[in-house]
């Protein structure tokens, strides 16, 4: 089970510059869907890739699906040489992402994003048209009724006409 | 390019460039609808959605939670059920 409070305790107390996506975002905003990961778009600096690499140094992050025993390090070195990471960790899985399809980069995303605040936690999530925009753009059969869903929320949230 | 010229009305200051810059920041945001998730729509439980959003985002992340735990459960009765059949 993914520890969602520990996850977002672990990447926001460091002050990693962050935005949730994905499914979490979308529970954030009213879904009511099954969600197993906690996906993120981070900031590709070297303060941020340097905090990420030391807040999730002692969760045993690991490359999901990977076969074990693979030389992977888990370091700053690691993250500038990628860019996105489906990673398995102590607290659940975990999706870093550098960059999203429809939506770019951290900083491509921030005007769109709102401050949402859960567990006493305060952290950036991607804004409810942006997160129908973006899975609209990943163009995944698997995210058509995530997508409906979305859209009645928003609908429901604005009290528009359909 | 010529700056804007502003023009007062009452309290607030006109710009016709920003009404524009609004309106195309409004059509941006627009999403048209697309008809295969008009179909997928029509069986979205609204129910569903109006308890979830009268709820904080903690109580959101504590009912999922709640449900990966449901949903372990039943994957772990059915590996059970498997085994003894």
């Amino acid at each position: 089970m993914t520890d969602f409070k520990g996850l977002l305790r672990t990447l926001s107390e460091p002050g990693i510059e962050f935005i949730l996506v994905g499914g979490v975002a979308a529970v954030a905003h009213g879904s009511a869907r099954l969600t197993q990961d906690v996906d993120v778009v981070y900031r590709r600096t070297k303060d941020n890739i340097a905090k990420l690499a030391t807040a999730l140094a002692d969760k045993t992050p690991y490359l999901r699906g990977a076969p074990p025993g693979l030389p992977f390090r888990w370091d700053q070195e690691s993250i500038r040489r990628g860019l996105n990471f489906t990673l398995t960790t102590d607290l659940g899985d975990l999706d870093l992402l550098g960059e999203i399809t429809g939506g770019g980069g951290y900083e491509e995303l921030l005007p769109h994003s709102v401050v949402i605040r859960a567990f006493g936690i305060e952290c950036r999530c991607l804004d409810l048209p942006h997160l129908i925009h973006v899975k609209r753009a990943a163009g995944r059969p698997r995210d058509l009724e995530a997508i409906a869903e979305l859209e009645a929320i928003l609908h429901e949230k604005t009290g528009d006409q359909e | 390019m010529k700056p804007a010229r502003l023009r007062e009305t009452g309290r607030e200051c006109y710009n016709p460039l920003k009404k524009v810059s609004d309106k195309l920041a409004k059509k941006a945001l627009k999403l048209e609808p697309d008809p295969v998730i008009e179909v997928y729509k029509k069986d979205i439980d609204r129910t569903l959605i109006r308890e979830n959003l009268k709820l904080s985002v903690e109580e959101r992340l504590l009912k999922l939670m709640e449900l990966q735990r449901f949903a372990r459960e039943l994957r772990r009765a059915g590996r059970e059920m498997r085994k003894t059949s």
